[in-house]
């Protein structure tokens, strides 16, 4: 065949290549979801581009009995064409069980991508406004180094430990198909998450003492090295009377014998122990599940 | 000269690449496949280098061309089937398949010498590595090392990982066609299957180390972990991706005509496809593509493998039982 016509072969297989202006799209910035009495609120963060700043996000809600009903409804009452592709941050309420984190989060996967990115935190139903929460969201995802994408959900069958919203920071809830347990204090939720790999950092307030430092963890199987990395330990009572350094030391050996205990009861491996111990080739390990020993390096 | 006896090994090695690349669903368990890999590379390298053997034997070799080449025509249409109904998955209502025949089969008329097949291939070869180290970069931040399973490794695990890697993809009988017919060479097969399936369970694990137990139900898991990469400014590499997976098949349904080619004989054909035969070729394709449009892909490849083992050993057995009545016949 004359080499000639290869152009307008081409050029016949691009016709009708085309795509969506971008004010004719609906960009999904954040999605929450919130028990409203029997059923779901779901609210769209859509980006504003009427709005002067980049960050300026226009919220559309819809309730419905199911998840999906409720963020099909929502995005029903978008104008435009949906784009999830800029999707950054999801919020299921703070009661869903195991199973119901996982069915809100085959929502987002069926529908955003890349997954990995999608941070997720759980929210109380006292938080009503997300717009107004989305900034303060973002804030702590960055001051401290968290984040639990949506794949995180997926990756364990054995369950997951999940980020909940506070105004001042962030608790953790412990999520397995059988049991749910909240960790609240401030040291031990941001402990979980850096022994779960989704934290970076503790930037909290323990006792009458506070503390600001970059974290790094090494298992070798039997010992666990939590390396602490500028760190500023700072006294808030002056008659403290304890060095901070070793009120933060027993503080975390208090809160990491807590968290080792109930994963063990929860019978899941969430902080890769057991992983780490195939790794060193600690054989015979499976009969005596022993948590590693701490060691906290600063 | 090269262009009499092109090297097509490795138009062979990114026909057995595609189908890693293109795989809708992962199959085993990256340690399982890694075990099962040490038996299945000799099995199928025997496979390869005694259809070889058979396939030179007078007789033979005339008798399997019609059943080969029925076989080569038939994979076409499902490579076709099969990156149609991805790209349907993937962006929906974006391409339909006619003009994804087009696109596949249009560039088979400037692969239709094995010089160009043999150097398109290379070329080809050279950007799924650079591609694939792209996607290794672009998605190392959501590797993590915890995801990769820590249980025992069971029987069925392995059995699961040694019947995936046991399917018989005609590349690994098109050695027998494309070199020397009196002196098959077993380091090819060999070659071919220990990189294959090296390359297929690299792949485990790095999705495994990506997606940890939801590997197993994920969708075209390389497509989706493409979609989570990016590098600077350049997001989605996923496009990158199936710019390299499309010319793969093109280059995979060249690969097989150049072999069809070779089997219906003749001097001046062996080489290279007359351009006489390219509307036929093309209308044939097209029309089986639509003919089986609504074919269940999975039964079929699996149906494809199995045709191709019955072949194998015919042509085992065809070439054994000939060269022991060469052998037992008076000089």
């Amino acid at each position: 065949m004359p080499k000639r016509f290869a152009p307008l072969i081409a050029a016949l297989l691009l016709c009708g290549c085309g795509g969506t202006a971008l004010s004719q799209r609906a960009i999904v910035r954040a999605v929450f979801w919130q028990k409203q009495g029997s059923g779901y609120a779901a609210t769209l963060l859509t980006a504003d581009p009427a709005s002067d700043t980049a960050d300026a996000c226009t919220a559309t809600t819809a309730a419905a009995a199911t998840p999906a009903l409720a963020l099909s409804a929502a995005e029903q009452a978008l104008p435009g064409e949906v784009f999830y592709g800029q999707l950054e941050l999801a919020a299921f309420p703070d009661s869903s069980t195991w199973q119901q984190a996982r069915q809100l989060g085959a929502l987002l996967y069926d529908r955003a991508a890349p997954a990995p990115e999608i941070a997720l935190f759980l929210l109380g139903e006292q938080d009503s406004d997300p717009a107004a929460l989305l900034p303060a969201m973002q804030q702590t995802l960055r001051q401290n180094r968290l984040h639990f994408g949506l794949q995180q959900l997926f990756s364990s069958d054995a369950g997951f430990i999940i980020p909940v919203f506070r105004p001042d920071g962030y608790a953790m809830q412990l999520l397995t198909p059988d049991a749910a347990i909240l960790y609240e204090p401030p040291l031990q939720s941001q402990l979980a998450a850096v022994l779960a790999g989704h934290a970076g950092a503790l930037r909290c307030r323990f006792g009458s003492f506070s503390v600001n430092a970059k974290t790094n963890l090494v298992c070798d199987g039997e010992t666990l090295y939590l390396y602490l990395r500028d760190t500023q330990l700072q006294s808030l009572a002056p008659a403290a009377g304890q060095d901070a350094a070793n009120a933060l030391a027993s503080a975390l050996h208090a809160a990491y014998g807590a968290l080792c205990r109930d994963a063990a009861a929860a019978g899941a491996d969430l902080y890769h122990f057991a992983f780490w111990r195939q790794c060193a080739n600690k054989t015979g390990a499976a009969d005596k599940p022993q948590p590693p020993r701490l060691i906290i390096v600063s | 000269m090269k262009r009499d006896a092109p090297d097509v090994s490795a138009a062979l090695l990114m026909g057995l690449l595609s189908n890693v690349l293109l795989r809708s669903q992962t199959a085993y368990e990256p340690r399982a496949g890694f075990f099962a890999a040490l038996l299945c590379v000799p099995v199928l390298a025997a496979a390869s280098g005694l259809f070889a053997r058979g396939f030179a034997q007078p007789g033979v070799g005339q008798a399997a061309a019609l059943p080969l080449a029925a076989l080569l025509v038939f994979s076409c249409v499902l490579e076709i089937l099969r990156l149609a109904a991805l790209l349907q998955r993937l962006y929906p209502g974006s391409i339909r398949l006619s003009a994804v025949c087009l696109l596949l089969l249009l560039p088979v008329l400037y692969l239709r010498r094995g010089s160009a097949l043999s150097q398109c291939a290379y070329a080809v070869l050279c950007g799924s590595v650079w591609t694939g180290v792209l996607l290794l970069v672009s998605a190392a931040p959501f590797l993590r090392l915890p995801n990769l399973s820590a249980h025992p490794l069971t029987l069925p695990q392995l059995g699961a990982a040694a019947a995936d890697q046991l399917t018989l993809y005609p590349e690994y009988l098109l050695p027998a066609l494309c070199a020397a017919p009196q002196k098959p060479n077993p380091r090819t097969a060999g070659r071919l299957a220990a990189l294959a399936l090296g390359a297929d369970v690299g792949a485990h694990f790095l999705l495994a180390l990506f997606y940890g137990d939801a590997m197993f139900w994920q969708a075209d898991p390389l497509h989706a972990a493409a979609r989570s990469g990016g590098i600077s400014v350049f997001h989605r590499l996923d496009w990158l991706q199936l710019a390299v997976w499309v010319i793969a098949v093109t280059l995979k349904i060249a690969l097989y005509l150049y072999a069809v080619t070779r089997l219906a004989g003749g001097e001046e054909r062996k080489n290279a496809t007359p351009l006489r035969h390219f509307p036929l070729f093309i209308g044939g394709v097209c029309f089986l593509c639509v003919l089986f449009r609504k074919l269940e892909l999975t039964a079929a490849f699996r149906l494809r493998s199995t045709l191709c083992w019955l072949l194998v050993g015919t042509v085992i057995a065809g070439g054994g039982l000939v060269s022991l009545c060469q052998k037992g016949s008076p000089r």
